[in-house]
């Protein structure tokens, strides 16, 4: 057998645990600029979901009836002598005409933006008069609050599903890929009866079926749960066909007339060779679940008013008239968007640096 | 390999009376049936909807119905569409026919630009072009489809009435025209939902093949190979590429499935005749026949597209044999 | 490497591009322009579901079948009088128990042979066939009883009824079948099959004014003039005008709307948003178009409170909920916290008004106009609250009992505006001061109805019915047997002594011939159901049309066209 370039089987894994311990602080400066800003924005958006109260000015379902698709409000910067009131300020919209929706701005008196009072990084004194960051929707909900709770959904629907699939992908692939006979038989027919099932009923018989108490986002999560125990099939079926390749690989062949046991082969050797793909895969299916989501939203099978999610909110702009009179309804797009570029500069850098030939 | 195709084959037939049980017992589980919305027409009287529940068999106990359909589908019969009262096999024929034609025009579209592309950019990696292109895919991911299904008609009514037909499969007077006219007419009607059908798989792909390229450009086997001092063309096409096609074949398998019943919402916007509206609209109305018919569809072209695509792997990627995908 | 790899693939890609443009190419043809050849081209949301016209159950059928067979009466869309169809003329004896219908002698099917009073006695004989599901019979049975009729000659036939029975003259709207096509099919036995959406269109035989000529499955219906058809006009020239219409079947509005704004639909019906964009197209120029406001919408859209007992008691032990929904002080609360105006200005664009009857206004003769509204006013919910004795304990507001009340919320899946009136509710439910706790649900719609219809399990529901003129029609609703009485359905006998008098109501409005002397009884039924609030009315739109300005004689109506034979493209 033609083996001359064969690398030691156990140094080429030792690099994957010694890149896992290594610190935050070095990755990060190994990091490029991209990858910085991707980062950065994720843990943002993250952090969106996590402390949404704090993030966003007001209550995301509090509608303002007298300021339906109110425009975003422009900011003015305060003379120092008024810093006492605010650091910024804006001047209030008022509704000029009810039926087109058009507002002026009510120069009589300023409304000043407080940061970090009332346990919100920043807000105005009342919901009556307030200050839209990002304009407001058609029942005059606070468009901006409603994309920080929104990063709920949608920040997790990616990665739950994302885990969920990629997981049960991963290791199931590589075992049906790498032991072959029966049990691949058996792993692929089950993983075919999964994919053509059509999820669609089950989403409808689960819709009918969840109790209607529990929270539009937990229901959600939950469909997006089950969805995923169903959706790994295609995966698998790519990671097997990938796992048989390197099967016949020189270096798997030896590990395994060294005797290594199954299970440590598949771990040590199938799964990193086929990890790299895997990770871009999974970052570029994530858009999938976030836009996913609002097709269903669509249907009426995702998540419901008047829970905000960011497919939902830009199902709102698919409509000519309010597309062309209140552009700012296309923003959720725009964090969609930098969410879908962010994870997949990240999970480019995390292949590379998983890549056991860039390991140095 | 005829062994294993006769098996495979064999195999099939336990599979779809799996999936199509499956299928059926989600779809009971759903309450009501179809004749329920009918409840609320206040023109409907109980009695006529209990005498179309009994023409439709819905009275009957679930196991009974089950085995009446496979029965039907045995002799080629898939029951009749409670929606529209004319057999399942009628009305998914022509649907069928465009779908297809919709969904492996729109694979070759991704796939022949992606694979190329993603060539292109791994090559020159971090290169203008690559982050430029790169750039685009994200767009082309972040718009859901038929919301770009949406803005294309809206650019196809701007360039004016005489350019891209904004929907439909075919022109209203397609009946009155030429042969080749038809032809033209149909590609015509083709171009937008293809490009949009298209654009999200193709940015996925693009991204995946670039990674592909790149992570075996470096791998161990390919220096390997340039050591042994094989010539540049030979290591492009018998390593790097077959390899880094692996994937892909098993992918191509499957997702003629996927977009067979994935673009109902594009279908609606752009007015296709298509299946993923009619079974869409069947699951919601519990039209349960006619979406047996199309499961009982997508179930053959899996299995089958799955089939083809474990026998594609073993000719394209040098590693892979049929002792690897076929049981023994 | 590099090269090789990048200039392979870029010998693809330029391949492919070529292919690309040369694929684009152009469609010879004659220029084709509907107008000038007098065809309307207008557009259904889905496909029809039969062309069989006995067997309509759908909207999109009916609206094809309309043109295609002609009725025996039908009713005047202005006037919403009946007025002559096939039958010109019609005499009520004296003692109102027979009717007299006289035929017009010059209506002849497609295929040349005269409609006669045996078509007419075959289409009954079918519609009573219980072989035969279909939704004219309920119209036609008085006390669960068929009308018997027979021809005297060819040209007259004559109903026998059991008792008078007004509403005869909106039911009698049957649109006549060719007996000598369709009666030996409906002998063997295969009625139910017959005249489905694969038939031939050559093949479906009707006496009105248009055939159908071709039906492509999602794409569209196209209809063609029936060059022999009995109508004239005042002048003497042959009716319909319009050569033929192309009905596009589109699933999407918006893509509907954006075809309508490009040309390539004649006719369209806005939606609130979209008749302010309309407005100032036309108003910019950019639009060569009609817009008109043709008056309320026909139909009724409530919030409903599950009253069934059904529902509540299980295992002796009885939900609270059925004491408050069957309190009228916890009703007349909930109607006070309705905004509607907010409704109104945000969800419908100022462009609907408050419902407060059941009966739309458009019905003339039977809306009951001095019913007065529950305004807006969650101070005045909080009172009649307090004093019924539903407290606020720990910011939730509970019942006597000290239950905390909540209740779930559902409507049907898909509507965006249904969405929005119940996110709007629900706000001024869970206001701090009214403190009740709602669970929003929307439903795919065959699953609420199986719910609301079937099963009995829900608490309150957002829905809509359609209107008709005739209040008779509305029996399943207002009755308390009837399957459609919502809040508590199929009663063996009225539960309540206000459902017991709408029952009675109904059985003697129907018997009084007098459409004047009708009109009490069924004011007096809206009334009921505005105090009772069996259902709380929310908003109802205005309607409007608009059509190409090249379109001439164009009436619609909320109940649909009038004089639709009239209208023609005027190209200059």
């Amino acid at each position: 057998m033609n083996v001359p370039a064969l690398v030691n089987p156990e140094l080429q894994v030792a690099a994957v645990p010694a890149a896992a311990q290594r610190s935050l602080a070095r990755e990060w400066r190994l990091a490029s600029r991209t990858v910085r800003v991707s980062a950065g924005c994720l843990t943002l958006f993250y952090m969106f979901a996590a402390v949404s109260p704090f993030f966003a000015s007001y209550d995301p379902i509090y509608q303002n009836r007298r300021m339906p698709d109110c425009p975003p409000m422009q900011l003015h910067l305060s003379a120092p002598s008024y810093w006492s009131h605010g650091l910024l300020w804006t001047d209030p919209l008022t509704m000029s005409d009810a039926e087109a929706r058009t507002y002026v701005a009510d120069t009589s008196h300023r409304i000043y933006i407080h940061f970090f009072s009332g346990g919100h990084l920043f807000t105005t004194d009342s919901e009556t008069e307030p200050f839209y960051l990002l304009g407001s929707d058609s029942l005059g909900r606070d468009l901006y609050s409603r994309i920080v709770y929104g990063a709920r959904v949608s920040m997790c629907v990616g990665l739950v599903g994302v885990l969920i699939t990629f997981s049960l992908g991963i290791v199931v692939g590589s075992l049906s890929g790498y032991v072959g006979g029966l049990t691949d038989n058996l792993i692929m027919r089950w993983s075919e009866i999964e994919m053509s099932l059509p999820s669609f009923y089950f989403l409808l018989a689960l819709a009918a079926i969840i109790p209607p108490g529990i929270g539009a986002a937990e229901r959600f999560l939950m469909i997006v749960a089950i969805m995923s125990f169903i959706g790994w099939a295609g995966l698998a079926r790519v990671i097997r066909g990938m796992a048989s390749s390197v099967r016949s690989n020189p270096y798997v062949e030896a590990a395994r007339a060294l005797g290594g046991s199954r299970w440590r082969i598949i771990t040590q050797h199938v799964i990193p060779s086929v990890i790299g793909y895997a990770i871009v895969a999974a970052t570029l299916s994530i858009p999938g679940f976030i836009l996913g989501e609002s097709a269903l939203s669509l249907l009426g099978l995702g998540i419901q008013e008047p829970t905000p999610s960011w497919g939902n909110l830009l199902s709102e702009a698919m409509d000519p008239q309010n597309l062309a009179r209140y552009p700012w309804i296309l923003i959720p797009g725009i964090f969609i968007f930098l969410t879908v570029m962010s994870f997949n500069f990240l999970g480019d850098h995390l292949r590379d640096r998983f890549d056991p030939s860039n390991a140095r | 390999m005829a062994r294993f195709l006769l098996r495979r084959l064999l195999n099939m037939i336990p599979l779809i009376i799996g999936i199509t049980f499956i299928s059926f017992v989600a779809m009971s589980l759903v309450p009501g049936n179809f004749l329920s919305a009918l409840k609320m027409n206040p023109r409907i009287s109980p009695q006529v909807i209990r005498q179309m529940e009994a023409q439709f068999g819905l009275d009957q106990p679930f196991t009974v119905r089950y085995f009446r359909w496979l029965w039907g589908v045995l002799h080629l019969n898939l029951g009749i569409s409670m929606q529209y009262r004319v057999s399942v096999t009628s009305l998914i024929a022509v649907r069928a026919f465009n779908t297809i034609i919709l969904a492996v025009a729109s694979m070759i579209f991704s796939w022949v630009l992606a694979i190329p592309i993603g060539i292109v950019v791994a090559v020159r990696q971090n290169s203008i072009w690559d982050r430029v292109l790169s750039f685009l895919a994200f767009l082309g991911m972040s718009v859901p489809n038929f919301f770009l299904a949406f803005l294309m008609i809206y650019f196809a009514m701007h360039l004016g009435k005489d350019w891209l037909p904004p929907g439909g499969t075919f022109s209203v007077d397609y009946s009155s025209l030429t042969f080749w006219n038809r032809g033209a007419d149909r590609i015509n009607h083709l171009i937008l939902p293809v490009f949009v059908l298209g654009v999200s798989g193709m940015a996925g792909l693009m991204r995946l093949m670039r990674s592909q390229i790149l992570e075996i450009k470096n791998s161990e086997f390919v220096r390997t190979a340039r050591a042994k001092g094989l010539s540049e063309r030979i290591v492009l096409y018998k390593h790097v590429l077959r390899n880094a096609l692996n994937p892909f074949v098993t992918m191509a398998g499957y997702s003629l499935g996927d977009l067979l019943g994935g673009a109902a919402l594009v279908e609606a916007v752009m007015n296709l005749q298509g299946l993923g509206l009619l079974l869409l609209n069947a699951v919601r109305s519990l039209d349960i026949y006619l979406v047996m018919g199309s499961v009982l569809i997508g179930t053959v072209l899996l299995l089958v597209g799955n089939l083809l695509a474990d026998m594609a792997l073993v000719a394209v990627d040098p590693r892979v044999d049929f002792s690897s995908v076929a049981a023994e | 490497m590099r090269d090789e790899l990048s200039r392979a693939a870029s010998r693809v890609l330029i391949a492919t591009l070529a292919l690309a443009i040369s694929a684009g190419c152009n469609v010879n043809r004659a220029h084709n322009d509907h107008q000038r050849q007098q065809i309307l081209q207008n557009y259904f949301s889905s496909d029809p579901q039969t062309f069989n016209p006995i067997l309509v159950t759908d909207l999109i059928s009916g609206r094809i079948l309309e043109r295609v067979f002609d009725p025996l009466i039908q009713v005047n869309n202005k006037t919403t009088l009946p007025e002559p169809g096939i039958a010109e003329s019609w005499n009520i004896s004296p003692d109102e128990r027979t009717v007299t219908f006289h035929l017009r002698h010059n209506v002849r099917w497609f295929d040349g042979q005269a409609v006669t009073a045996h078509d007419v006695l075959f289409t009954l004989a079918v519609i009573y066939d219980p072989k035969v599901p279909n939704s004219v019979r309920p119209g036609l049975l008085i006390d669960g009883k068929a009308i018997v009729a027979d021809a005297p000659d060819d040209y007259t036939v004559v109903m026998h009824l059991p008792r008078p029975f007004a509403p005869l003259l909106y039911s009698a709207g049957i649109q006549v079948i060719p007996a000598h096509i369709l009666e030996p099919i409906w002998k063997a036995g295969n009625f139910n099959h017959t005249w489905g959406i694969n038939t031939p269109p050559s093949e479906i035989i009707g006496d009105g004014a248009y055939k159908l000529t071709q039906y492509v499955q999602g794409q569209f219906v196209r209809l063609e003039r029936n060059d022999d058809y009995w109508m004239k006009d005042e002048h003497g020239e042959q009716l319909p005008r319009l050569h033929g219409y192309v009905s596009l079947i589109i699933t999407d509005s918006n893509a509907t709307y954006l075809r309508y704004l490009y040309g390539q639909l004649d006719v369209y019906s806005p939606r609130p948003e979209e008749v302010l964009d309309i407005r100032d197209k036309i108003k910019q120029g950019r639009l060569h178009a009609q817009l008109k406001d043709i008056g309320i919408d026909t139909g009724e859209s409530f919030f409903c409170f599950n009253r069934n007992p059904r529902h509540y008691t299980k295992d002796g032990h009885t939900d609270p909920k059925l004491k408050w929904f069957t309190d009228l002080n916890f009703l007349k609360a909930v109607a006070h916290l309705i905004d509607k105006k907010a409704i109104i200005d945000l969800v419908e664009h100022g462009l609907a008004a408050p419902a407060v009857s059941d009966v739309s206004p458009e019905n003339k003769l039977f809306y009951n106009p001095n019913l007065k509204d529950y305004d807006y006013d969650p101070q005045l919910a909080a009172q009649i609250l307090e004093s019924a004795g539903y407290h606020m304990v720990n910011g939730r507001r509970v019942d006597p009992q000290g239950n905390p009340i909540e209740f779930n919320l559902m409507t049907s899946t898909g509507s965006p505006e249904a969405d929005q009136i119940c996110a709007i509710f629900k706000q001024d439910l869970e206001n701090p001061a009214i403190g009740m706790k709602v669970n929003y649900q929307p439903l795919e719609f065959t699953t609420l109805v199986e719910k609301v219809d079937g099963s009995f399990d829900w608490d309150c529901v957002m829905m809509g019915l359609t209107g008709s003129i005739d209040p008779n029609d509305g029996s399943n609703f207002y009755r308390s047997s009837g399957n459609l009485h919502l809040w508590d359905p199929n009663q063996p006998k009225p539960a309540t002594p206000w459902e017991a008098e709408i029952d009675r109501l109904m059985d003697e409005g129907a018997v009084e011939m007098d459409e004047q002397k009708r009109v009490p009884y069924y004011w007096l039924i809206q009334q009921i159901l505005h105090d009772q609030l069996a259902v709380i009315q929310i908003t109802r739109r205005k309607v409007f049309a608009s059509w190409v300005n090249t379109l001439q004689d164009y009436q619609p109506t909320v109940w649909g066209l009038y004089k639709p034979e009239w209208m023609y493209f005027k190209n200059d």
